[in-house]
């Protein structure tokens, strides 16, 4: 048992816990914002399967690769005359489809310029066309109401898909099967198509015009937005499982991340939500300064690209841990350093510690509490400053109590001694921390000066400041307790 | 469990030992070299070494509480100590072999002696003279002698003191009684008794000068120089608030040292009066002895620790490691990893951990971290006491409740500490603190599965509250913090006892005449259990440990019930009142101790299988189980703060246990408790995955790939294609035979087909393996 002298305890309350969000944690580090900015809006982003994931940005003008390091400009594919839409990557990332507003749509090999095929039979422009998903044909949808599908090494159309009734604005093949395709239209429905009949297999009733479309990797569940809604279809039941609209202007784009734990939505009210899978509940938003027309998130999770109808492109890309600093150079002889060397080494167990007697610096609270002298020892926590004060004064409080000195340290004072433990009384005694032992404390002063507290002027004005406050509290106190029991009633009668 | 292992189990074979006894502020003697230190420790004398405080001998032959010991005035190498009972014994200071006895045959009191005469205070308060002598062989035929003829020198009633002072071959006796001061000199039978203004508390006087020296209740330190010539030349001293408890001359007489309640050691330099203080002692200073070279100064305080002290710089040599006492008993508790008992101690707010076995004091923990402070004049402080402390099975976590009364509402103080085992320390570290947790904390009791550590309280509103590690989220803390997973309650009234079932599925909470019985996981209340006996007076509450049914166990002021969880149903009744029963994950058997009875029992079985008397003259106050295998044994606290322990006759024995000694690793009281079929209540791992889960099991389905292609990827990861094994290997002829006859499959269907008709829905697989083996895929070596 040592005999030392222990400090005054300060009773500090912790803060409320900060409850961090893994979420919220994550999207943290997503920093290093690249801005690029285009006179036209951004209609569509997509990465590249293959690393290292080169990002295909289509404005209204020009198709651009950037690389998703530095977000360098690689190249610009400029040869198609018309609005470019759409571009985006085979599975295998060296080729790169898009549509036009003529209705062509263009194949290009990454290495070369000019278009590898040129697919013509649209009569209005293709705002959505894609590769299937073992990558030998293309699907294309159309403002002319028809899905074509075409056969890529002849470049012949394959088959074409009639049903809409209106512009088909999205679509995707399912990776389970290279035969099906989804495709959504304005005309508020979604199909499913077999490549191998004309005839829609499945028809989805979405209830607004559909701008997006997602499966997720089980190849079941369909996910459809339009409007502000997004549904979540099991296109075996046919039958909506979820559906919610977290936006307040039409969702425009759906996405979800390479390893299915993420899913976007972006919308025309300028905000990016993310949702967790199992639940759809948004877990975590970003907003941006336009309405956001095309979101992408690189498959390595490391970046996320989003593109805005003002013609803004937003990379945001997660910081690498900082590397190891560089030990620093060893200090000249002599200098200050040089004498300050192994300042911060701590002991280890085996090494013998010379111990340093200096005597310790403690608070005058503390000197006077260790000689008894609690009157002093009050005076002195009174004396703190800081935003520390509150904490000491009613630790001391407590501590005075603990030994029973309270009342000997609060008697004997005259007017200017007790006026700063009123005026501290009165701060503090609405905070609900201290109430309850300022309450005490100003009991036992009524106790030891029943007279000076209502004769000496300067200590009624300081009461009466105290009597105001705690009626004012008590009012709002009543009101609280009103509104509480009014909200009560009502949530009683609405059950 | 069967009822022939019950009964290898008799009385006989169980043993009730002293642990640690009374205190040692009785009476401390130095060796003459000073390399030893003699104290008593109730009927024990302990032997410390001062070089290194440890002790290295106990004597244990006393029965009753050793008064006096003394250093043979004849013989500088014995040792003659006496017990309240009147035997003396002498001993060798060397090899602490026991040499001869004598019986005074009556009580007594106080006990000194000088080369040739030795002075004894009876218990009738007759101070009667022998010869030094009789501590010799043949002693105790010459002491009949002396004791039927001699008249007593004097009689003095109320005193227990009894101080000799020798000049010239003249004897003067010293004693006080209240405020008179009595001094017989002996050479002219002449008794002086001096009033004094103030009740005496206690004297000295110093062994070369003739200055006498005493204490009063006001604080003050009178010095009496030369007091034989009866002049009263006093000097007064006072410095002390409290009553000076303990005054002590050095050698040479130039030194006085006083203590009292203050817990400052004062040392006063007799001619100049200048002071020199230690505070910060720990406890009421009771005795001060210095040694015979002045080199050291022994300080008994009233937590029964004796510190020593360098006297030249004043700086603590060593602590004796022997059980703390405090005036605010409240139990103890087993802890099992370090096979010790936590007891609170005083100071007030510090608990202990004491090895019984060894019976050494391990360490101390400050749980309050708080200047104890002497009380003001006439007022009582009421200090911050740790009143309740739980331990986890593994030992791993503790958590404390402090608590202090204050006569202002507002003031009162509650708090939960939480503490984790730090095993490069060797102590318990504070992780959290939990402030009011309850109006006031009535039990806290951990759950007996280890890898899943689960706590309950509950206080005097009522409520209870379940504890549990918090997971992760909190960085730096990862995992190590508790939060308060629940909280509920059956009634406004007193919670009184909680426990867990031992798969900890069950919580039990005892309230004012019921049980509730809850479950811990969904915190549902299950049932009540309730019975005619109980009122509100539950003294203990316990899950028995036996096999597969699972009982309840309450004591109250007159009787034990035990109930069957189950069926809610008493299953048997016993009158025995105030006890405490105590199980343990390693026995089948409940043990009850009450003031008076012991009883060993199995839940299962209506009849006590052992009753014994306990022999203990003070009250209970609490009693648990401690280590397994063959160091398992019953331990019991009295409000003397003896520990008893209950075990095996043959082996934990303490009165010959040295302190050094490892335990005997085999065969035990274990045994017989346990018996040979009885296998430890094993608690199961109820938890579907461990931590490590594949991510694969938090993934929504959906968002996995499609099923389909993940069993083309799974087969395709197990099996080859024939050809490209042909390919790559070396062809066997076995393997070209199967790989053409294409008919096989066909026939393996048959076969199974026909299976599934005779063996009535019973589908034989085995067929499945051997046509893998045969068609043309083949599993990847």
């Amino acid at each position: 048992m040592d005999s030392n002298f222990r400090p005054l305890i300060l009773h500090r309350t912790p803060n409320p816990f900060k409850i961090s969000d893994s979420e919220s944690e994550f999207w943290s580090s997503f920093k290093k914002p690249f801005f690029v900015k285009e006179f036209l809006p951004i209609t569509c982003l997509h990465y590249s399967p293959i690393a290292p994931h080169q990002l295909a940005v289509t404005n209204t003008n020009v198709i651009q690769i950037y690389d998703s390091k530095d977000c360098s400009l690689l190249k610009s594919i400029t040869s198609i005359k018309d609005t470019p839409f759409g571009a985006n990557f085979r599975e295998d990332g060296k080729l790169l489809i898009a549509g036009d507003s003529a209705g062509v749509v263009h194949i290009f090999e990454l290495e070369r310029k000019s278009a590898l095929r040129k697919l013509t039979g649209h009569t209005q422009p293709v705002q959505r066309a894609l590769f299937s998903s073992d990558g030998l044909s293309v699907i294309s949808c159309s403002d002319d109401k028809t899905v074509r599908i075409w056969d890529l090494a002849s470049g012949d159309q394959k088959i074409c898909l009639e049903g809409h009734s209106d512009y088909v604005r999205s679509g995707l093949v399912t990776s389970t099967d290279h035969n099906l395709c989804v495709t959504g239209s304005y005309d508020h429905t979604v199909r499913l198509w077999d490549a191998r009949d004309t005839d829609c297999c499945v028809k989805l009733e979405h209830g607004a015009p559909v701008e997006s479309l997602l499966m997720f990797p089980s190849g079941s569940l369909l996910l459809s937005a339009g409007g502000k809604t997004v549904k979540v279809w099991d296109i075996r039941s046919n039958s909506v499982i979820k559906e919610f609209s977290n936006h307040h202007k039409t969702v425009t784009q759906l996405y979800l991340s390479s390893d299915g734990r993420r899913l976007f939505t972006g919308s025309l009210d300028g905000l990016i939500k993310v949702y967790d899978v199992t639940t759809y509940n948004v877990i975590h938003a970003i907003s941006y300064p336009a309405p956001i027309l095309c979101v992408a998130f690189s498959p390595a999770q490391t970046q996320l690209a989003v593109g805005m109808s003002s013609g803004l492109l937003s990379v945001k890309t997660k910081e690498e841990p900082p590397l190891p600093a560089p030990r620093p150079r060893p200090p000249y002889r002599g200098a200050y350093r040089y004498f300050m060397r192994g300042k911060s080494i701590k002991p280890t167990i085996e090494t013998v510690t010379v111990s340093n007697k200096a005597k310790k610096n403690r608070p005058k609270y503390d000197i006077y509490l260790k000689k008894f002298k609690y009157t002093q020892a009050l005076d002195a926590a009174f004396d703190a400053h800081g935003p520390l004060r509150p904490t000491i004064v009613m630790s001391m409080f407590k501590e005075l109590s603990r030994r029973d000195g309270l009342s000997i340290a609060l008697a004997n004072r005259n007017e200017d001694q007790l006026l700063p433990i009123i005026q501290f009384i009165g701060r503090n005694i609405i905070n609900p921390k201290y109430c309850a032992y300022l309450v005490e404390i100003c009991d036992l002063l009524t106790e030891l000066y029943p007279e000076m507290l209502f004769k000496s002027a300067m200590i009624k004005t300081e009461m009466d400041k105290i009597k105001n406050k705690i009626s004012s509290e008590v009012r709002f106190h009543k009101q609280v307790f009103q509104t509480l029991g009014v909200l009560e009633n009502i949530l009683g009668n609405s059950n | 469990m069967s009822f022939s292992d019950s009964q290898t189990l008799t009385a006989s074979k169980l043993a009730i030992s002293l642990v640690t006894g009374n205190n040692l502020a009785n009476s401390v003697l130095w060796s003459h070299d000073d390399t030893k230190i003699f104290t008593s420790n109730g009927p024990h004398i302990l032997v410390f070494d001062t070089e290194s405080g440890a002790i290295i001998h106990r004597f244990t032959r006393h029965n009753d509480d050793v008064i006096a010991l003394i250093v043979n005035p004849s013989n500088s190498q014995q040792l003659l100590s006496t017990s309240i009972d009147g035997i003396t014994h002498v001993w060798d200071i060397n090899d602490f072999s026991y040499l001869l006895s004598i019986d005074f045959t009556r009580k007594i009191h106080a006990f000194t002696s000088n080369k040739d005469s030795t002075y004894i205070l009876f218990g009738n308060g007759d101070v009667m003279k022998f010869p030094t002598k009789i501590f010799s062989n043949h002693g105790q035929e010459k002491l009949r002698k002396y004791l039927d003829s001699k008249p007593p020198t004097f009689t003095s009633r109320n005193s227990q003191i009894l101080l000799l002072y020798t000049n010239q071959g003249r004897d003067y006796l010293i004693t006080y009684d209240q405020k008179n001061l009595v001094i017989f000199t002996t050479h002219l039978q002449e008794l002086h008794c001096y009033e004094k203004s103030h009740p005496i508390t206690c004297i000295t006087v110093s062994v070369n000068t003739p200055t006498l020296a005493y204490g009063s209740v006001s604080g003050r330190i009178y010095i009496w120089h030369n007091f034989i010539s009866g002049d009263e030349n006093i000097t007064r001293l006072h410095w002390h608030s409290h009553s000076v408890l303990s005054l002590a001359f050095n050698c040479d007489g130039t030194y006085l040292m006083s203590g009292g309640e203050e817990s400052v050691l004062v040392v006063w330099q007799v001619d100049t009066l200048k002071r020199q203080f230690r505070p910060r002692i720990g406890g009421e200073i009771r005795g001060i002895v210095p040694s015979n070279t002045d080199q050291y100064i022994s300080v008994v305080t009233s937590d029964n620790v004796m510190k020593v002290f360098n006297s030249s710089n004043l700086e603590l040599a060593f602590i004796s490691k022997n059980l703390k006492y405090t005036p605010w008993p409240f139990g103890m508790t087993p802890c099992q990893n370090l096979d010790s008992l936590v007891l609170h101690s005083s100071p007030p707010g510090w608990i202990q951990v004491y090895h019984p076995v060894y019976q050494t004091r391990q360490f101390d923990i400050d749980v309050t971290t708080l200047n104890v402070v002497s009380r003001p004049q006439q007022v009582q402080l009421n200090y911050m006491l740790v009143t309740h402390v739980a331990i986890s099975n593994d030992g791993l976590w503790m958590i404390t409740c402090e608590s202090r009364y204050d006569k202002r509402e507002a003031f009162r103080e509650l708090r939960l500490r939480f503490w984790y085992y730090n095993t490069t320390d060797k102590s318990y570290e504070q992780i959290m603190c939990v402030d009011r947790p309850h109006r006031a904390v009535c039990m806290i009791s951990f759950s007996p599965v280890v890898s899943d550590p689960i706590c309950a309280s509950c206080g005097e509103e009522g409520d209870f509250r379940i504890w549990t590690l918090a997971e992760g989220k909190i960085a730096d803390f990862s995992s190590r913090l508790w939060q308060c997973y629940a909280t509920n309650s059956l009634f406004n009234s007193k919670a009184s006892h909680c426990v867990f079932s031992p798969d900890a599925a069950l919580l039990a909470v005892a309230y004012k005449n019921c049980i509730s019985i809850w479950n811990t996981e969904t915190v549902e209340h299950k049932h009540n259990l309730e019975a005619e006996q109980l009122r509100d007076d539950i003294r203990s509450l316990v899950f028995s440990y036996s096999g597969k049914d699972s009982y309840v166990l309450a004591s109250t002021m007159d009787s034990i019930i035990v109930w069957d969880v189950f069926t809610c149903v008493v299953k048997w009744t016993c009158t025995i009142g105030n006890a405490f029963i105590c199980t343990s994950l390693h026995t089948q058997f409940a043990v009850a101790i009450s003031n008076d009875d012991i009883l060993v029992f199995d839940p299962e079985v209506e009849k006590p299988i052992i009753e014994l008397n306990t022999g203990v003259k003070s009250k209970v106050i609490d009693a648990c189980f401690l280590g397994q295998g063959s160091t398992l044994a019953v331990y019991f606290l009295t409000e003397k703060q003896q520990i008893f322990c209950l075990h095996d006759v043959n082996e934990l024995d303490f009165k010959t246990k040295n302190n050094n000694l490892p335990l005997k690793p085999d065969g035990l009281f274990s045994d017989l408790l346990i018996g040979p079929t009885y296998t430890p209540y094993v608690v199961e791992d109820t938890r579907l995955f461990k931590k490590a889960d594949l991510s694969i099991f938090t993934t929504p389905c959906h968002v996995l790939p499609a099923t389909k292609s993940y069993a083309w990827n799974v087969i395709s990861a197990f099996l080859q294609q024939r050809d490209s094994i042909e390919d790559i290997g070396p062809k066997t002829e076995e393997i070209q035979v199967d790989s053409m006859d294409t008919d096989q499959v066909d026939r393996y269907v048959e076969h199974k087909m026909s299976g599934d008709s005779e063996e009535d829905g019973i589908i034989d697989f085995s067929w499945l393996d051997s046509f893998f083996r045969s068609s043309e895929f083949v599993l990847k070596t």
